[in-house]
Protein backbone atom coordinates (compact mmCIF):
# COMPACT_ATOMS: atom_id res chain seq x y z
CA UNK A 1 0.00 0.00 0.00
CA UNK A 2 1.41 3.37 -0.97
CA UNK A 3 0.31 6.29 1.13
CA UNK A 4 -0.84 9.06 -1.19
CA UNK A 5 0.10 11.74 1.29
CA UNK A 6 3.79 11.43 1.63
CA UNK A 7 7.08 10.77 -0.03
CA UNK A 8 5.88 7.87 -2.15
CA UNK A 9 8.14 8.88 -5.00
CA UNK A 10 11.05 6.63 -5.78
CA UNK A 11 14.16 7.79 -3.95
CA UNK A 12 12.09 9.91 -1.63
CA UNK A 13 11.32 7.07 0.74
CA UNK A 14 11.13 9.21 3.85
CA UNK A 15 11.03 12.94 4.34
CA UNK A 16 13.59 14.72 6.45
CA UNK A 17 13.24 14.44 10.19
CA UNK A 18 14.71 15.79 13.37
CA UNK A 19 16.75 12.98 14.79
CA UNK A 20 17.39 12.85 18.49
CA UNK A 21 20.49 11.16 19.80
CA UNK A 22 19.52 10.86 23.44
CA UNK A 23 23.00 9.80 24.53
CA UNK A 24 24.53 13.10 23.40
CA UNK A 25 21.99 15.42 25.05
CA UNK A 26 23.37 17.25 28.07
CA UNK A 27 20.08 18.88 29.02
CA UNK A 28 21.15 22.48 28.33
CA UNK A 29 17.65 23.54 27.11
CA UNK A 30 19.09 25.60 24.21
CA UNK A 31 16.75 23.86 21.77
CA UNK A 32 13.76 25.02 23.81
CA UNK A 33 15.07 28.57 23.79
CA UNK A 34 15.58 28.32 20.03
CA UNK A 35 12.07 26.98 19.54
CA UNK A 36 10.41 29.78 21.50
CA UNK A 37 12.63 32.34 19.77
CA UNK A 38 11.71 31.04 16.34
CA UNK A 39 8.01 30.66 17.05
CA UNK A 40 7.17 33.49 19.45
CA UNK A 41 9.97 35.91 18.49
CA UNK A 42 10.59 36.28 22.22
CA UNK A 43 12.97 34.82 24.75
CA UNK A 44 11.68 32.11 27.05
CA UNK A 45 11.35 28.41 27.54
CA UNK A 46 7.61 27.91 27.15
CA UNK A 47 5.61 27.02 25.15
CA UNK A 48 8.37 25.11 23.42
CA UNK A 49 7.50 22.46 20.83
CA UNK A 50 10.64 20.57 21.71
CA UNK A 51 11.07 19.49 25.30
CA UNK A 52 14.02 18.36 27.35
CA UNK A 53 13.36 16.30 30.41
CA UNK A 54 16.58 16.46 32.36
CA UNK A 55 17.02 13.69 34.88
CA UNK A 56 20.68 14.19 35.70
CA UNK A 57 23.90 13.85 33.78
CA UNK A 58 23.47 11.68 30.72
CA UNK A 59 19.83 11.20 31.56
CA UNK A 60 18.23 14.00 29.54
CA UNK A 61 15.44 12.97 27.21
CA UNK A 62 14.41 15.14 24.27
CA UNK A 63 10.87 14.84 23.02
CA UNK A 64 9.69 16.41 19.78
CA UNK A 65 6.94 15.54 17.32
CA UNK A 66 8.00 12.49 15.30
CA UNK A 67 5.51 13.13 12.50
CA UNK A 68 4.28 9.55 12.71
CA UNK A 69 2.91 7.95 9.60
CA UNK A 70 -0.39 7.16 11.34
CA UNK A 71 -0.43 9.73 14.15
CA UNK A 72 -2.24 8.82 17.35
CA UNK A 73 -3.03 12.53 17.81
CA UNK A 74 -4.85 12.54 14.49
CA UNK A 75 -7.00 9.64 15.64
CA UNK A 76 -7.62 11.31 18.99
CA UNK A 77 -8.51 14.77 17.64
CA UNK A 78 -12.19 15.49 18.21
CA UNK A 79 -12.39 18.19 15.54
CA UNK A 80 -10.30 16.39 12.88
CA UNK A 81 -8.00 19.39 12.93
CA UNK A 82 -4.84 17.30 12.54
CA UNK A 83 -3.83 16.07 9.09
CA UNK A 84 -0.81 14.82 7.15
CA UNK A 85 0.48 17.20 4.50
CA UNK A 86 2.12 16.25 1.21
CA UNK A 87 5.61 16.27 2.72
CA UNK A 88 4.60 13.71 5.35
CA UNK A 89 4.48 16.28 8.15
CA UNK A 90 1.70 16.13 10.73
CA UNK A 91 -0.01 19.52 10.66
CA UNK A 92 -2.79 21.14 12.62
CA UNK A 93 -5.55 23.42 11.46
CA UNK A 94 -5.44 26.18 14.10
CA UNK A 95 -8.93 27.44 13.33
CA UNK A 96 -10.50 24.03 13.87
CA UNK A 97 -8.62 23.37 17.13
CA UNK A 98 -10.80 23.85 20.21
CA UNK A 99 -8.01 23.27 22.71
CA UNK A 100 -9.44 20.08 24.19
CA UNK A 101 -5.93 18.64 24.73
CA UNK A 102 -6.95 15.22 23.43
CA UNK A 103 -3.84 15.12 21.25
CA UNK A 104 -1.63 16.12 24.17
CA UNK A 105 -3.01 13.24 26.20
CA UNK A 106 -2.84 10.75 23.33
CA UNK A 107 0.69 11.36 22.07
CA UNK A 108 3.02 8.75 23.60
CA UNK A 109 6.07 11.03 23.30
CA UNK A 110 4.80 14.39 24.50
CA UNK A 111 5.09 15.71 20.95
CA UNK A 112 1.93 17.80 21.15
CA UNK A 113 2.24 20.83 23.42
CA UNK A 114 -0.55 22.95 24.86
CA UNK A 115 -0.18 26.73 24.48
CA UNK A 116 -1.83 28.30 27.54
CA UNK A 117 -1.95 31.81 26.01
CA UNK A 118 -3.79 30.82 22.86
CA UNK A 119 -5.60 27.78 24.32
CA UNK A 120 -4.38 25.74 21.38
CA UNK A 121 -2.32 22.61 21.00
CA UNK A 122 0.85 22.96 18.98
CA UNK A 123 3.00 20.52 17.03
CA UNK A 124 6.50 21.00 15.63
CA UNK A 125 6.23 22.01 11.96
CA UNK A 126 9.97 21.93 11.11
CA UNK A 127 9.93 25.77 10.77
CA UNK A 128 9.77 25.49 6.99
CA UNK A 129 13.12 23.69 6.87
CA UNK A 130 15.01 26.28 8.92
CA UNK A 131 15.83 24.34 12.06
CA UNK A 132 17.04 26.78 14.71
CA UNK A 133 16.93 24.10 17.44
CA UNK A 134 19.25 21.85 15.44
CA UNK A 135 21.55 24.75 14.56
CA UNK A 136 21.90 25.80 18.21
CA UNK A 137 22.37 22.32 19.69
CA UNK A 138 25.94 22.36 21.04
CA UNK A 139 26.39 18.61 21.49
CA UNK A 140 25.04 17.31 18.20
CA UNK A 141 22.18 15.54 19.93
CA UNK A 142 19.79 17.01 17.38
CA UNK A 143 20.28 16.38 13.69
CA UNK A 144 18.27 16.63 10.54
CA UNK A 145 18.55 13.70 8.20
CA UNK A 146 16.62 11.25 6.11
CA UNK A 147 15.72 7.89 7.59
CA UNK A 148 17.80 5.95 5.11
CA UNK A 149 20.86 8.07 5.92
CA UNK A 150 20.46 7.31 9.61
CA UNK A 151 20.24 3.61 8.92
CA UNK A 152 23.33 3.60 6.71
CA UNK A 153 25.36 5.70 9.13
CA UNK A 154 24.43 3.54 12.11
CA UNK A 155 25.30 0.37 10.21
CA UNK A 156 28.71 1.80 9.29
CA UNK A 157 29.34 3.03 12.84
CA UNK A 158 28.53 -0.31 14.44
CA UNK A 159 30.87 -1.99 11.97
CA UNK A 160 33.60 0.48 12.80
CA UNK A 161 33.13 -0.22 16.51
CA UNK A 162 33.57 -3.94 15.90
CA UNK A 163 36.60 -3.44 13.69
CA UNK A 164 38.33 -1.10 16.13
CA UNK A 165 37.61 -3.48 18.99
CA UNK A 166 39.70 -6.00 17.10
CA UNK A 167 36.81 -8.42 16.73
CA UNK A 168 37.15 -8.57 12.97
CA UNK A 169 37.25 -12.32 12.71
CA UNK A 170 33.54 -12.59 13.00
CA UNK A 171 30.65 -11.08 14.76
CA UNK A 172 27.96 -13.07 16.37
CA UNK A 173 24.44 -11.80 16.39
CA UNK A 174 22.07 -13.34 18.79
CA UNK B 1 16.56 -15.28 25.16
CA UNK B 2 14.74 -18.47 24.39
CA UNK B 3 16.27 -21.91 24.41
CA UNK B 4 16.07 -22.27 20.65
CA UNK B 5 17.10 -18.70 19.86
CA UNK B 6 18.06 -18.55 16.20
CA UNK B 7 21.36 -16.79 15.74
CA UNK B 8 23.03 -15.14 12.78
CA UNK B 9 26.77 -15.56 12.50
CA UNK B 10 28.68 -13.39 10.05
CA UNK B 11 32.34 -14.04 9.30
CA UNK B 12 33.95 -10.75 8.28
CA UNK B 13 37.05 -12.51 6.95
CA UNK B 14 34.95 -14.45 4.48
CA UNK B 15 32.75 -11.60 3.25
CA UNK B 16 33.98 -10.25 -0.10
CA UNK B 17 31.33 -7.56 -0.62
CA UNK B 18 29.52 -9.34 -3.48
CA UNK B 19 26.18 -8.23 -2.00
CA UNK B 20 24.48 -11.46 -3.06
CA UNK B 21 22.81 -11.48 0.39
CA UNK B 22 21.24 -8.08 -0.28
CA UNK B 23 19.91 -9.22 -3.65
CA UNK B 24 18.65 -12.53 -2.28
CA UNK B 25 16.91 -10.74 0.61
CA UNK B 26 15.19 -8.33 -1.75
CA UNK B 27 14.01 -11.18 -4.00
CA UNK B 28 12.90 -13.41 -1.12
CA UNK B 29 10.90 -10.67 0.58
CA UNK B 30 9.80 -8.89 -2.59
CA UNK B 31 11.24 -5.53 -1.55
CA UNK B 32 11.10 -2.42 -3.73
CA UNK B 33 13.84 0.16 -4.09
CA UNK B 34 14.61 1.77 -0.76
CA UNK B 35 14.42 -0.50 2.28
CA UNK B 36 17.38 -2.83 2.70
CA UNK B 37 16.78 -5.47 5.32
CA UNK B 38 20.38 -6.54 5.11
CA UNK B 39 23.14 -4.29 3.85
CA UNK B 40 26.89 -4.71 3.46
CA UNK B 41 28.80 -1.85 5.04
CA UNK B 42 32.29 -1.01 3.84
CA UNK B 43 34.29 -0.14 6.92
CA UNK B 44 37.60 1.66 6.65
CA UNK B 45 39.63 1.78 9.86
CA UNK B 46 43.21 2.50 10.77
CA UNK B 47 44.65 -0.09 13.12
CA UNK B 48 48.27 0.12 14.31
CA UNK B 49 49.02 2.65 11.57
CA UNK B 50 47.68 0.36 8.83
CA UNK B 51 44.60 1.28 6.81
CA UNK B 52 42.24 -1.65 6.51
CA UNK B 53 38.92 -2.25 4.86
CA UNK B 54 36.34 -4.69 6.13
CA UNK B 55 32.99 -5.66 4.74
CA UNK B 56 30.17 -6.32 7.13
CA UNK B 57 26.78 -7.69 6.10
CA UNK B 58 24.40 -6.53 8.81
CA UNK B 59 20.90 -7.98 9.00
CA UNK B 60 18.78 -7.63 12.13
CA UNK B 61 20.60 -9.18 15.06
CA UNK B 62 17.37 -10.30 16.79
CA UNK B 63 18.80 -9.18 20.13
CA UNK B 64 18.06 -11.04 23.34
CA UNK B 65 16.75 -7.85 24.93
CA UNK B 66 15.92 -5.58 21.98
CA UNK B 67 16.08 -1.80 22.39
CA UNK B 68 13.44 -1.40 19.64
CA UNK B 69 10.84 -3.27 21.70
CA UNK B 70 11.43 -0.92 24.63
CA UNK B 71 11.22 2.15 22.39
CA UNK B 72 8.03 1.13 20.57
CA UNK B 73 5.02 2.97 22.05
CA UNK B 74 2.38 0.71 20.48
CA UNK B 75 3.82 -2.73 21.21
CA UNK B 76 4.11 -3.47 17.51
CA UNK B 77 7.47 -5.18 17.88
CA UNK B 78 7.63 -8.52 19.61
CA UNK B 79 10.02 -11.39 20.12
CA UNK B 80 8.73 -14.80 19.20
CA UNK B 81 8.82 -17.30 22.04
CA UNK B 82 9.63 -20.34 19.92
CA UNK B 83 12.75 -19.17 18.06
CA UNK B 84 13.49 -15.69 19.40
CA UNK B 85 12.95 -13.91 16.09
CA UNK B 86 11.98 -10.23 16.50
CA UNK B 87 8.96 -9.47 14.33
CA UNK B 88 6.97 -6.32 13.70
CA UNK B 89 3.19 -6.09 13.32
CA UNK B 90 2.54 -3.52 10.57
CA UNK B 91 -1.06 -3.09 11.69
CA UNK B 92 0.03 -1.83 15.09
CA UNK B 93 2.95 0.29 13.81
CA UNK B 94 2.24 4.01 13.62
CA UNK B 95 5.47 4.88 11.81
CA UNK B 96 6.95 7.07 14.53
CA UNK B 97 10.52 5.85 13.87
CA UNK B 98 11.40 5.60 17.58
CA UNK B 99 12.78 2.12 16.90
CA UNK B 100 15.24 3.54 14.37
CA UNK B 101 16.52 6.08 16.88
CA UNK B 102 16.78 3.35 19.52
CA UNK B 103 18.47 0.66 17.42
CA UNK B 104 22.25 0.80 17.67
CA UNK B 105 22.66 -0.83 14.29
CA UNK B 106 20.24 1.15 12.12
CA UNK B 107 18.20 -1.94 11.29
CA UNK B 108 14.59 -0.62 11.09
CA UNK B 109 13.71 0.35 7.52
CA UNK B 110 10.85 2.45 6.25
CA UNK B 111 9.28 1.86 2.87
CA UNK B 112 6.84 3.92 0.90
CA UNK B 113 3.97 3.22 3.34
CA UNK B 114 5.98 4.72 6.20
CA UNK B 115 5.64 1.66 8.42
CA UNK B 116 8.61 -0.02 9.99
CA UNK B 117 9.88 -3.15 8.30
CA UNK B 118 12.99 -5.13 8.97
CA UNK B 119 14.78 -8.44 8.59
CA UNK B 120 12.52 -11.30 9.71
CA UNK B 121 15.33 -13.86 9.61
CA UNK B 122 13.15 -15.45 6.88
CA UNK B 123 10.66 -16.53 9.54
CA UNK B 124 8.29 -17.79 6.83
CA UNK B 125 10.96 -20.22 5.66
CA UNK B 126 11.50 -21.55 9.18
CA UNK B 127 7.74 -21.84 9.61
CA UNK B 128 7.70 -23.96 6.44
CA UNK B 129 10.27 -26.29 7.96
CA UNK B 130 13.31 -24.95 6.12
CA UNK B 131 16.50 -24.37 8.07
CA UNK B 132 18.24 -21.63 6.09
CA UNK B 133 17.66 -17.99 5.27
CA UNK B 134 17.80 -16.53 1.78
CA UNK B 135 20.99 -14.57 2.53
CA UNK B 136 22.67 -17.69 3.86
CA UNK B 137 21.78 -19.66 0.74
CA UNK B 138 23.04 -16.88 -1.51
CA UNK B 139 26.35 -16.37 0.28
CA UNK B 140 29.00 -18.01 -1.91
CA UNK B 141 31.72 -17.55 0.70
CA UNK B 142 29.56 -19.16 3.41
CA UNK B 143 30.16 -16.10 5.56
CA UNK B 144 26.60 -16.13 6.90
CA UNK B 145 25.45 -18.95 9.15
CA UNK B 146 22.01 -19.27 10.73
CA UNK B 147 20.97 -21.66 13.43
CA UNK B 148 20.99 -22.22 17.13
CA UNK B 149 24.21 -21.48 18.98
CA UNK B 150 24.98 -25.21 19.19
CA UNK B 151 24.65 -25.69 15.43
CA UNK B 152 26.85 -22.71 14.64
CA UNK B 153 29.38 -23.79 17.23
CA UNK B 154 29.59 -27.23 15.61
CA UNK B 155 30.15 -25.71 12.16
CA UNK B 156 32.83 -23.39 13.47
CA UNK B 157 34.64 -26.21 15.26
CA UNK B 158 34.62 -28.21 12.04
CA UNK B 159 35.98 -25.22 10.13
CA UNK B 160 38.69 -24.65 12.70
CA UNK B 161 39.79 -28.24 12.73
CA UNK B 162 39.88 -28.31 8.93
CA UNK B 163 42.13 -25.24 8.76
CA UNK B 164 44.42 -26.36 11.56
CA UNK B 165 44.82 -29.77 9.91
CA UNK B 166 45.79 -28.07 6.67
CA UNK B 167 48.30 -25.89 8.50
CA UNK B 168 49.73 -28.88 10.35
CA UNK B 169 50.18 -30.95 7.21
CA UNK B 170 51.57 -27.90 5.42
CA UNK B 171 54.24 -27.54 8.09
CA UNK B 172 55.09 -31.24 7.92
CA UNK B 173 55.43 -31.06 4.15
CA UNK B 174 57.66 -28.01 4.44
CA UNK B 175 60.03 -29.90 6.75
CA UNK B 176 60.49 -32.79 4.35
Amino acid sequence: MVSPASHALRGEIMGRFIIVNQLLCNGCQLCRLACVTAKKKAAGLTPSLINVHSQGIGEAVITVCNHCEEPVCQTACLMEAIYKDKDGLTKRNEEACIGCESCVAACPFGGAVFDQEKSLSLICDHCGGDYLCVALCPTGALEVAQGQEVSERKRALSGERLALAGRTGAHIAS
Amino acid sequence: MTAKQLTLYVDLKRCMNCRACETACKMENDLPAGPRWTAVSEIEVTQDGVDKCYFMPLPCLHCGDPACIKACPTGAISKRADNGIVVVDENKCIGCRQCLWACEFGIPQFGSNGKMQKCTMCVHRFDDGMTTTACQDACQAEAILVGTVEEISATLRQRYSDTSRQQLYGQLLDKK
